[in-house]
């Protein structure tokens, strides 16, 4: 079979790169655009022949040349659609109330696509993947916030789990850093959670290959691990167990017990490990996470009075045996509590430092200020979620003082932020057709203040009104003015336009 | 049309290689040196600014060259008195090496 002359290939090849890059040019023009283009080609590629350059030489240049065909076209386009008009075009277009909206929108759908479909909003607002959640508790020492991030003296849980009459079951948890080899040999550094053998069993928690812990587990069953589905999926694809499947766990060898259902997570979606924990470090000093189910109808306040009894019983001092049960459904969604109560202080604070009111508006304008506001507000509270500790840190307490007043403040701070914006974005709107007023001029001398009106003024694009703003407004008058302005304007904007 | 075209170094020196006989595209691209994306784009600009204009060979003599037809571009009258002005504002293009005149095959 005869070669093909490669030569004859990459003039072909930009035959049809100059093809491609030809519907950039206005149609009426394009026929005689490419037809220059090919011959331009051909004359090269005959030139290049005729003074004998090497192969490659020749098709690199061919190929280089049929490049600069794209900048040509895009010349065509960009003249077509005129650059100013397009410029003035997109002015226009930026300033419409539409696009307010559309933006804040496609940010609410970035944040979506980047956390990968809100699982931790929907971790929130959906029932926890738990057997009759509503049942089950947290415990934690003292009635004090803080204490509660102590956790539990270890020795007080057996005490529990053979005295109480309202419990139907007492676990422990505990977490920290781990690392992991996954499969291509890396060291990744996890969270891994040490939990109590009947942890599984008390939450009704489900697993979705291989199983979970059960009872006597710590002696038969101590060298194996359960995975989170997540962890599981991204990192050794989802595949079915077999008996022999092992991990390195901080150095040692772990076997793969089984993998939890799907929706399952406890704490935090981040513990990728679940382990058995020793039930021999029942010591004062060691203190722990523990979780209990309660029976049915026992009410929380029965629930506390009867864990403190006990340990008051066995000689813990009243103050320290008060203990506080905490259902986890509420715990979780405690985030929102603290939101809504930062977001109710940003209120306060945002109106009193702006010392204009928004009165006299429309009902479109009231609809349009509530809806960009109320989209403002979500795309906080969706990255609260997302991209901050907030939901887990509610349901564990902080690992430090600082975490859960920083992620509150960082919702306050992002609120205020967003609801100053809003009603400034509001005050720079054409009170007509919503939208942002521009063509900014810069009107009398900021330094005559006492006798003549400075300041700075901005027209609707449309004719419909002018907004004043002073370079110093005085306290008893509204900061700035509007000044509608009549039909005679009309026919001025539209030749503007 | 305004008579105080100003052009950049670029533009001149195309317009002075087709002044100087250079007359369709890739002829232009080689005797300057300059790229295909910035011979091209240059010389819409310079037809569009009406200091070129440009003509299609008879297909008979392209045939008869074994060729496609080529688009000539040559200088207008205008285009020349701004040749001139851009060759005072840069006097180096005087001193451009021009010796092979094109020869129309």
């Amino acid at each position: 079979m005869r070669r093909r002359d490669p030569m004859l290939d990459t003039l072909e090849r930009s035959l049809l790169f100059v093809r491609i890059a030809s519907l950039l040019v206005p149609a009426c023009l394009r026929t005689e655009w490419r037809m220059e283009w090919e011959a331009e080609l051909q004359h090269a590629f005959l030139r290049m022949r005729e003074r004998g350059d090497s192969e490659a030489q020749a098709q690199s240049k061919l190929r280089q040349f049929a490049r600069g065909s794209l900048l040509d076209a895009a010349w065509h386009w960009f003249r077509l659609f005129e650059r100013e008009r397009l410029l003035d075009d997109l002015v226009r277009c930026s300033q419409s109330p539409w696009f307010c909206l559309a933006g804040i929108t496609a940010v609410i759908i970035a944040i979506g696509l980047v956390s990968g479909l809100l699982p931790m909003t929907r971790a929130v607002l959906l029932p926890l993947p738990y057997a009759d959640a509503r049942r089950i508790a947290t415990v934690s020492q003292g009635v004090a916030p803080l204490s509660s991030r102590t956790g539990i003296q270890t020795n007080w849980v057996p005490l529990w789990q053979i005295q109480s009459k309202l419990l139907e079951g007492v676990a422990t948890y505990a977490w920290r850093e781990e690392s992991i080899v996954d499969l291509a040999g890396r060291s990744v550094q996890i969270l891994g959670a040490r939990v109590s053998e009947n942890f599984f069993s008390l939450l009704g928690a489900r697993g979705n290959d291989g199983r979970v812990f059960r009872r006597d587990d710590f002696r038969s069953c101590s060298d194996c691990v359960v995975l989170t589905y997540e962890f599981w999926r991204r990192n050794y694809g989802g595949r079915r167990l077999n008996g022999n499947m092992s991990i390195l766990l901080s150095g040692k060898r772990y076997r793969v017990a089984g993998v939890l259902e799907n929706r399952f997570w406890f704490l935090s979606r981040h513990i990728a490990v679940w382990s058995v924990a020793s039930p021999s470090t029942q010591t004062r000093q060691v203190r722990t996470g523990v979780v209990v189910r309660l029976y049915p109808e026992v009410a929380k306040k029965a629930a506390e009075m009867e864990l403190g009894s006990i340990v008051r019983a066995a000689g813990v001092g009243a103050w320290d045996s008060i203990v506080e049960l905490s259902p986890l459904q509420d715990r979780v969604r405690l985030v929102f509590g603290s939101f809504a109560l930062a977001f109710v202080l940003a209120i306060v604070i945002t109106i009193a430092s702006f010392r204009s009111r928004l009165t006299g508006m429309n009902l479109r304008q009231v609809v349009f200020f509530g809806v960009k506001t109320l989209l403002l507000l979500i795309v906080v509270l969706l990255a609260g979620l997302e991209f901050t500790w907030a939901p887990s840190i509610t349901m564990i307490g902080g690992t430090d003082l600082r975490t859960e007043p920083l992620s509150t403040w960082l919702f306050l701070l992002g609120c205020m932020g967003v609801l100053s914006w809003s009603i400034y974005d509001q005050r720079r709107r054409c009170r007509v057709c919503l939208r942002r007023l521009g063509l900014a001029a810069q009107v009398g001398c900021p330094g005559c203040l006492l006798l003549n009106w400075a300041g700075t003024e901005l027209v609707c694009a449309d004719g419909h009104g002018m907004l004043h703003i002073p370079e110093m407004a005085p306290s008893w008058q509204e900061p700035d003015q509007w000044t509608s302005l009549d039909n005679s304007w009309t026919e001025l904007f539209a030749a503007k336009r | 049309m305004s008579d105080e075209v100003k052009l950049s170094h670029t533009s001149a020196l195309i317009l002075q290689i087709i002044g100087s006989g250079h007359s369709y595209g890739f002829d232009i691209m080689e005797a300057t040196g300059l790229p295909s994306g910035t011979v091209y784009p240059a010389l819409r600009r310079l037809e569009h600014l009406g200091l070129i204009q440009s003509k299609w060979e008879k297909q008979t003599k392209a045939v008869a060259g074994q060729r496609p037809p080529r688009k000539y571009y040559k200088l207008t009258g205008f285009g020349e008195q701004t040749l001139a002005r851009a060759v005072q504002r840069y006097p180096l293009l005087q001193h451009m090496a021009l010796e092979d005149k094109p020869r129309r095959s």
